[in-house]
């Protein structure tokens, strides 16, 4: 049944700027064959968190409130949903990072990968 | 649980150190932060703010507080800067339109049958309707700190006496903007004060006045910027209970401070433990705003008295109230059964209206000790806290 779910996370680059927005994308697909129900316990429904160096540096859901009220979602074969966000506080500083996306259902599906901050191209003038 | 002031100074370090002057010539590098600042400051503090090349977007005179966004450079000049007690990141996050939103609301425009009136088990179990006789909540002004709340309900549609939306950078008291267009602050609305006639269900406190404080987006999902506002909107506003039926991980200097505001101004905060419980009760779950001491939280029980695994549990659990299989008003003149201790915290919320209207010479210090005094025990403090809301035995007492 695991395996007839997809969850994949992944930014817009994989190197960016300092000072440049990083976009996040959280996908999750239904692959099987069948209807998949899955339980939340609050409006929650994905979250975004970035390490450097096995330190969390950045959680979405760090600055916000939900409603406390149990939820479902229903993913019919081959539906999808994407959740994005964009990490907006410009203070992510050069190095390698990883960032897990995590569907906040019970139980958690989750998906990582890695992006790069790397110092700005010297600008003319 | 200090995560996001760690945050800004694990940011900060890195920011001292070599990697600092990756930072591009003329790039506007700037964070969003919330600044708590010495008592006495607050007009100096924004100035400097300016000066430093950062834009003001609230000040908030009740929690001594202003929510900022400052060039990255100059963190650390607010940081060492005496005046200033603290600094808070905010997320100011970009949602997908439509990304996490609810099922569409249907477009009926012909109102929906209306059920002969019923009696939720919740009101039924907690005895409000025992209380009746002796008060209804009258004119106790009950903040309903949600998604909004569809006026239009023909069970609500009286008792919805006014309201305002927070959400984002713009207060609008224009009824369209603080509509409910999910339906979870509609039904917290029901559990609260729904009308006692004729048709669907009846709330805890029929006769109290409740008002529409939007804070959460339709998704459910709010900012602690937005429900800082929506609490000195409550304040401003002359509001006598607060009833919040959401909560978050992190905890936040600002957001305590602004519940303890209202506290010290005389009004109760009533607020959802969390649906985070791992069916442990030596574990600790209670989210904020419920955890802080000037908020009364309340954890979730079901039709036998028993707490769902999901209910937070800690020692900051105050109360327990029905919150297992809730019915109360939805969207466009319908009903719902719901579950969370987002139904369990209006139970609350509405009993208190109850004792209020019943006396109102009681400060909220009494009105909560009454209620402490008059729960019945369920068990586990942990779990339970004082017990199951009783609101004929808090009321009569009164």
């Amino acid at each position: 049944m695991e395996k007839d779910i997809l969850v994949t996370v992944q930014t817009d680059k994989e190197e960016y700027e300092v000072g440049e927005q990083v976009r996040m994308y959280l996908k999750i697909l239904n692959n099987g064959p069948y209807p998949m129900r899955l339980d939340f316990a609050s409006a929650q429904r994905y979250d975004f968190i970035v390490y450097r160096d096995k330190e969390e540096v950045w959680r979405w859901s760090g600055d916000e409130v939900f409603a406390m009220v149990l939820g479902s979602i229903t993913l019919k074969p081959n539906e999808k949903r994407v959740y994005a966000e964009t990490l907006s506080a410009k203070e992510m500083t050069q190095g390698t990072y990883k960032l897990v996306g995590t569907i906040t259902s019970r139980p958690p599906l989750k998906a990582t990968c890695t992006f790069r901050i790397e110092p700005p191209t010297r600008h003319h003038r | 649980m200090k995560l996001r002031t760690l945050g800004i100074a694990v940011i900060a370090l890195m920011l001292l150190s070599a990697v600092s002057p990756v930072i591009a010539q003329g790039e506007q590098a700037t964070i969003d932060v919330i600044i708590g600042v010495e008592d006495g400051y607050l007009d100096y503090v924004p100035v400097l703010v300016q000066r430093l090349g950062g834009t003001v977007h609230e000040v908030w005179i009740f929690i001594s507080a202003l929510h900022v966004t400052i060039p990255l450079q100059a963190i650390d000049a607010i940081q060492k800067n005496p005046n200033i007690v603290y600094v808070e990141i905010t997320g100011t996050v970009y949602a997908l339109p439509g990304n996490a939103a609810p099922s569409p609301p249907g477009k009926g425009k012909e109102p929906a049958p209306q059920p002969p009136q019923e009696l939720p088990w919740g009101v039924d179990r907690i005895d409000a309707e025992l209380a009746w006789a002796t008060s209804t909540g009258l004119g106790v002004k009950v903040a309903v700190l949600d998604t909004g709340i569809d006026y239009s309900h023909p069970d609500l549609d009286d008792n919805v006496k006014g309201g305002v939306s927070v959400v984002g950078p713009i207060t609008s008291t224009d009824p369209r903007d603080w509509k409910d267009k999910n339906g979870h602050g509609t039904h917290v609305a029901g559990i609260i004060a729904a009308e006692n006639n004729t048709i669907g269900v009846v709330g805890v406190a029929p006769g109290a006045s409740l008002y529409a404080v939007k804070v959460l987006n339709n998704a459910g999902i709010g900012t602690y910027a937005d429900v800082i506002d929506g609490i000195e909107w409550s304040i401003k506003n002359g509001m006598q209970v607060i009833s919040m039926s959401f909560g978050g991980s992190s905890y936040s200097q600002a957001l305590e401070d602004a519940c303890n505001a209202a506290y010290n101004a005389g009004l109760i905060l009533v607020a959802a433990a969390g649906n985070s419980g791992d069916g442990d009760p030596e574990t600790n779950e209670v989210l904020y705003p419920a955890a802080y001491a000037s908020v009364i939280a309340v954890g979730a029980t079901d039709i036998n008295d028993v707490a769902p695994y999901w209910s937070s549990s800690g020692p900051e659990v105050e109360l327990a109230a029905p919150g297992v299989d809730i019915k109360s008003t939805w969207l466009d003149g319908t009903y719902e059964t719901l579950s969370g201790t987002s139904m369990a915290c209006p139970h609350v919320s509405g009993t208190v209206a109850l004792i209020w209207a019943k006396n109102s010479t009681l400060t909220n210090g009494e009105v909560r000790t009454l209620l402490q005094t008059t729960a019945d025990p369920l068990g586990d403090t942990r779990v339970y806290g004082y017990g199951l809301v009783d609101a004929e035995e808090s009321t009569l007492a009164a």
